[in-house]
């Protein structure tokens, strides 16, 4: 039997990818910038938004517990505007203090610790909801101007 | 009730864009042995089947509980009630047993998202099989009352017709799989360039693809390496071929050049594009005593000032 040709597949509305390795990570986040540029996003902000989920990735790498977590990548429209999500989760231990995690050069591992406060900066929109003993999801948007 | 069922005569038309060669409807019922009775049979069971489906279900995330590589994909509720309202939807459509070309799309469709979430491929044989299996039980127990009378037949289609579906399935699964490991290999591309001598004293190294824990290692070394053999006093790090910079790979070259000036080398990181320079700004990474030049020219020219060169230009060569 022949394989089918995957060119004839449609496309899913959506992207999700499986986050348990390094490389998994970098996985994930080429398939970001590639949304990011699918979507229209201009150069800077598909490296913005592929630096942001890289982030998170691998904090789900280093800290989200042995079972990974995912990334899901879609295309999102409000008020006629139309931009990107990334969902990333992980049913890891969670954050205990969320708040302290979101500041410069909080690292619980001899890191920068710039990686969240960085995806603030970056992203139009970052929501983090996290539960000791649960896991961590972080949501982030990004519009087309 | 016969007259709503394909018949093999008014099989779509392959699409006139589809290679010949391609999986076909008519292809799999040859390939499969697929009767009009398999289908009329599985059709049959329609009505029973979508009955049972939440005990169907229900027994399926029971067994998906036990299993981590299932349980990562479904770590909310929302998630898990969509993934169940797929589910039956997808098994809805197998008892249409229309085997057409907008089904096996569909298929196609299942596959691929198999492969992109990097769901193994042992797990989704064995969900199918679960699924079989509670089928053939509930045939064989007459809870599928319309085919009470031909038991033996009727599993033996859903069997037929559950094969032809894991081909399709895994074939795409596969096609896919493939992409995806071409995709990384191009991106985790080896370190093929060595280190370069540029001139007495001044080494190069282009970074190009991805950096990451292991390859900032390899990188490391290489350049250490060669600092101490070529008594390397300037090492250019030409950054301009790297996808991504984020904190942890900032955080490698911070390391890489604190590791050459420790060894007397001053290092210089070049090749640094619009793009990446706001991402570093935005990362509010204190890039501190890295030298950083936009292009190469520039960082050769800073390199030839500090060994002790001056570039000139030539006032005539007569
Ligand atoms: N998915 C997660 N699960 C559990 N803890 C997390 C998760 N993500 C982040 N954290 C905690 O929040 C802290 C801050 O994360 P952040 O990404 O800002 O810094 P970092 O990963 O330590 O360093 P950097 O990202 O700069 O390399 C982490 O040190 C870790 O303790
Ligand atoms: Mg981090």
């Amino acid at each position: 039997m022949t394989p089918p040709d995957p060119r004839r597949t449609p496309a899913p509305s959506e992207l999700c990818t499986r986050i348990v390795s390094e490389r998994d990570a970098t996985t994930a986040t080429l398939r970001a910038r590639r949304f990011a540029r699918e979507i229209g996003f201009d150069v800077i902000n598909e490296m913005a938004i592929a630096t942001a989920v890289s982030e998170l990735v691998t904090n789900v790498v280093r800290y989200g517990g042995a079972d990974g977590g995912t990334a899901t990548f879609s295309q999102i429209t409000r008020l006629g505007r139309r931009g990107m999500q990334a969902v990333v989760q992980d049913r890891g231990p969670g954050i205990e203090d969320l708040d302290a995690a979101m500041r410069d050069h909080v690292s619980s591992r001899k890191s920068l610790g710039l990686g969240l406060p960085s995806i603030q900066r970056m992203m139009d929109e970052f929501v983090m909801v996290s539960e000791v003993g649960v896991g961590t999801t972080a949501t982030i948007r990004q519009w087309l101007r | 009730m016969l007259n709503r069922l394909p018949s093999l005569k008014t099989a779509p038309a392959i699409a006139p864009n589809e290679p010949l060669t391609q999986i076909s409807p008519s292809n799999l019922r040859d390939c499969y042995g697929l009767t009009d009775e398999d289908f009329q049979l599985i059709h049959a069971m329609g009505a029973d089947a979508e009955k049972r489906m939440p005990y169907y279900l229900e027994r399926f995330y029971a067994w998906v509980e036990l299993r981590p590589e299932f349980r990562t994909f479904f770590t909310d509720d929302e998630r898990l009630r969509r993934a169940q309202s797929q589910q039956s939807s997808y098994w809805k459509q197998f008892f249409h047993a229309r085997l057409d070309l907008a089904y096996l799309d569909r298929l196609k469709i299942l596959g691929s998202v198999h492969a992109q979430i990097g769901l193994p491929v042992e797990a989704y044989l064995a969900s199918v099989h679960l699924f079989l299996e509670l089928f053939i039980a509930d045939i064989n127990s007459g809870e599928m009352n319309a085919v009470k009378h031909s038991k033996e037949k009727a599993i033996i289609a859903v069997t037929r017709l559950i094969h032809v579906e894991t081909a399709v399935v895994i074939s795409t699964f596969n096609a896919h799989t493939q992409e995806i490991i071409a995709e990384q290999s191009s991106a985790l591309m080896e370190l093929s360039t060595p280190v370069s001598i540029l001139w007495d004293g001044i080494l190069m190294l282009p970074i190009v693809g991805v950096v990451d824990s292991k390859r900032s290692q390899d990188i490391m070394n290489a350049m250490l390496r060669k600092i101490a053999s070529a008594n390397g006093r300037v090492m250019i790090l030409d950054i301009s071929g790297v996808n991504i910079v984020d904190t942890a790979v900032a955080n490698y070259f911070i390391k890489m050049t604190k590791a050459t000036m420790l060894m007397g080398c001053h290092c210089v990181l070049s090749g640094i594009s619009p793009a990446i320079a706001q991402t570093i700004v935005a990362l509010s990474i204190d890039l501190g005593e890295v030298t950083t030049r936009g292009n190469l020219k520039d960082a050769v020219a800073f390199a030839f000032e500090k060994v002790g060169f001056a570039v000139t230009t030539a006032k005539s060569r007569a």
